[in-house]
């Protein structure tokens, strides 16, 4: 296995899994994020000084985590517009030599 | 409907040459034949001479901001380090960034290739002259960095470049200060100036001077940080032709060379030990004019196939009322954090790195803008939310090396600047403009294996300073109530990120203050987290009008918070004009804080407890987000 990030390994057969426990989270021609356990929460959540956005903006923001199914470890966060769709931000293509 | 908008590379019949579109320095530059370039070079240098040689040209960019900072009046030059120098080939390569802001050293390389193709026949360039310019769309963040080119020669051939650049106190535009956040297009901003001859024969050319000066409301100013420049120049001119003159040309040429080779080969030593991949980021900003209550897209694509690296923003929304940025912003954005992430250990010289990166943005966006945009606030939104997204996507790039992956960084703080932008008379009954410079402390993202650094400053600026509270109050008509860092602000995660700060101020000396503001990150966090790590906290604008400051500072009772003080609070929008602020009336601004790395679950509950005991976590958070019960380990 090697790293893709912190939480999100790579295993053999060239699939995405968790760092932490190695539950699968797809093959690496998709996004790991839809493998994962979704939690999305008002962009309030994300810390604690941030505030209603409604004072300022229309369009409503979000916090989304995606966590490990198995061991719930935060495998990444996302910050996006209701409407957003998913950023794919780790598409690994080839091993490292 | 318009049609959609391409990428530079899908684009064929457009000519990028820093008039409509972002000028893009072609593979090959035509030159005159006038002028002739040192071309010889040592091939070996003695490992003893290229250190010594090597570290020499480093500290002459050290002396060049220092020789500007010392003659420079502005608080801008001496108390926020707002300058670069850099030094560069004949050709333009870049052999060294200076220390301070890096962004400005980025755009230089296109304002240096563009004064080549275009000034090099006529009016030529010569030994002694210096060039003037500040065209975001040759290579500038925005009209108010000035940059002062000048060529050294040696024996007749052009040997290489040393250039400077300085944020303006103000070049015109409708608000003074020449930020302009109701802006339509640069038509309502500072002058733009294409690279023009201002020093010939090392003569100042009084004409074009004057013709500068007339479009600023402080010419005295601009006068005096032109002088500064020049002499910032002046002084890296000499240095360089002493080590011509000490060690040969031919030696210099080649320490340059392999400076730059150097950097190349460690930079593909990088690439060699990473996976290919794609990695990309998506960010926003908000309010793009007065009154606008949307927000608008910025991409990041970073996409690495064997020893290539290749920038895209495709998908960044369209180019949009006074929130834009160019070509050159955008590239010389992201060549900061390249440089900082990756090339940190060869003294930021990205030069040799560059020949393997390609930028192919979508002109038309907003931050790809065409002329003629408003970019006169580029700097504090646009090429912020350029430059940040590429630490988030360089850093996991990295992260599948054990080592490399040290060197991953999350988004700092500052990632957009809350500016204040106030004017009226000041103390000495003196017209003023000025931006408040205090969000310049910043904070520096966690790392992947410690926390970050609470008001650490701004990752994109090395060598940078938080002004003195007693400065301000000396040149400015304020008075501090308090600068303090800000419990919970710092992004929460396995590392934490560092802490923003906030300033709290009241008009001292005058009975009135006139602001602006310009922000954006005050709904939407911009100093996101990675890999499970929060987002560090947002701008903040408080405002308390008919407070009881006055009173209680009659009592002598000092206040440690706004939130102390009674009165009627007002809710500052993003891009709000001509408001007054009276000494009764209290403004507080905080910036962004930085992101955290990691799962904050997996953070060391003694961490925790250590960041509670010194106020920079609440007890609230420590439960509701790390999952700590205070002092009671079965709890937590």
């Amino acid at each position: 296995m090697f790293h893709a990030t912190e939480n999100l390994g790579v295993y053999p057969g060239m699939r995405y899994g968790c760092a932490k426990c190695a539950l699968d989270l797809g093959p690496l021609s998709h996004n790991y994020k839809e493998y994962c356990i979704r939690n999305v929460l008002p962009i309030e959540a994300s810390n604690p000084i941030v505030g209603d956005p409604k004072r300022f903006i229309d369009p409503l923001p979000q916090f989304r985590q995606f966590c490990c199914p198995g061991c719930g470890l935060a495998i990444e966060n996302e910050i996006a517009l209701a409407d957003d769709p998913l950023v794919r931000d780790v598409e690994i293509l080839s091993r490292p030599d | 409907m318009n049609a959609p908008l391409k990428k530079l590379s899908e684009l064929a019949g457009v000519v990028f040459d820093g008039k409509r579109t972002g000028y893009v320095p072609p593979k090959q530059l035509t030159i005159s034949r006038k002028l002739r370039l040192h071309q010889a070079s040592k091939k070996t240098i003695d490992p003893v001479t290229f250190e010594v040689v090597r570290h020499a040209l480093w500290n002459v960019n050290e002396e060049h901001g220092a020789t500007i900072q010392r003659l420079s009046g502005s608080p801008v030059a001496m108390y926020a380090l707002d300058l670069n120098p850099s030094i560069l080939t004949a050709d333009a390569e870049f052999v060294y960034f200076g220390p301070y802001m890096q962004y400005m050293s980025g755009v230089t390389d296109t304002q240096v290739k563009w004064t080549l193709e275009n000034r090099s026949d006529n009016p030529g360039i010569a030994d002694g002259d210096m060039f003037l310019a500040n065209d975001p769309w040759v290579g500038a963040a925005h009209q108010m960095d000035v940059m002062l080119l000048c060529p050294v020669f040696w024996q007749g051939e052009l040997f290489c470049w040393v250039t400077n650049c300085l944020h303006q106190y103000d070049i015109g535009g409708i608000t003074p200060g020449s930020f302009c956040p109701s802006a339509r297009d640069a038509f309502d901003e500072g002058i733009l100036i294409p690279p023009i001859k201002i020093v010939e024969k090392n003569e100042i050319r009084r004409d074009i001077e004057e013709l500068y000066l007339r479009a600023s409301r402080k010419p005295p100013a601009v006068a005096l940080d032109f002088r500064a420049q020049l002499a910032g120049n002046t002084t890296a001119r000499d240095r360089i032709l002493s080590l011509v003159k000490r060690y040969g040309a031919d030696t210099v040429k080649g320490v340059m060379k392999k400076i730059i080779d150097d950097g190349e080969r460690a930079f593909l030593k990088k690439l060699a030990r990473l996976p290919d991949g794609v990695w990309r980021d998506r960010t926003y900003v908000e309010c793009c004019r007065p009154g606008d209550r949307g927000v608008h897209r910025v991409w990041l694509t970073l996409r690495k196939v064997g020893k290539k690296m290749v920038f895209e923003n495709e998908g960044t929304d369209p180019q949009a009322g006074g929130i834009n940025a160019t070509y050159s912003g955008w590239r010389g954005a992201i060549m900061v954090a390249l440089n900082e992430l990756m090339c940190w250990e060869q003294y930021y010289a990205v030069g040799g790195a560059l020949r393997h990166v390609e930028f192919n943005p979508t002109p038309g966006t907003l931050n790809c803008a065409d002329f003629p945009a408003s970019v006169s606030t580029a700097p504090v939104q646009c090429m912020e939310i350029s430059l940040y997204p590429a630490y988030n996507v360089l850093s996991k790039m990295l992260y599948p090396d054990p080592e490399l992956r040290r060197d991953a960084m999350c988004i700092g703080g500052t990632s957009q600047w809350p500016a204040t932008i106030f004017r009226g008379i000041d103390q000495w009954g003196e017209r003023y403009g000025y931006l408040l410079v205090d969000p310049i402390g910043g904070a520096i993202g966690a790392f992947s294996h410690a926390d970050g650094i609470s008001t650490g400053g701004q990752a994109r600026t090395p060598i940078c300073k938080l002004p003195n509270v007693e400065h301000t109050e000396q040149s400015f008509p304020v008075l501090f109530l308090y600068r303090k860092e800000i419990t919970d602000s710092g992004g929460a995660g396995k590392f934490r990120g560092g802490l923003s700060a906030e300033s709290c101020f009241i008009p001292h000396g005058t009975d009135r203050i006139t602001h602006d503001t310009l922000s954006s990150g005050n709904a939407i966090p911009t100093s996101t987290g990675m890999m499970g790590g929060y987002p560090g906290a947002v701008n903040r604008y408080r405002f308390l009008r008919n407070s009881d400051i006055q009173e209680r500072m009659t009592a002598s009772n000092l206040v440690g918070d706004i939130d102390e003080l009674k009165g009627t609070p007002e809710t500052l929008q993003l891009r709000q004009q001509d408001f007054s602020q009276c000494p009764s009336d209290v403004y507080a601004v905080l910036w962004t804080a930085a992101g955290g790395f990691g799962d904050p679950l997996e953070r060391d509950p003694a961490k925790v407890e250590a960041d509670v005991a010194n106020a920079d976590v609440s007890e609230k958070a420590a439960l509701e987000i790390y999952g700590v019960v205070l002092g009671d380990a079965r709890g937590t």
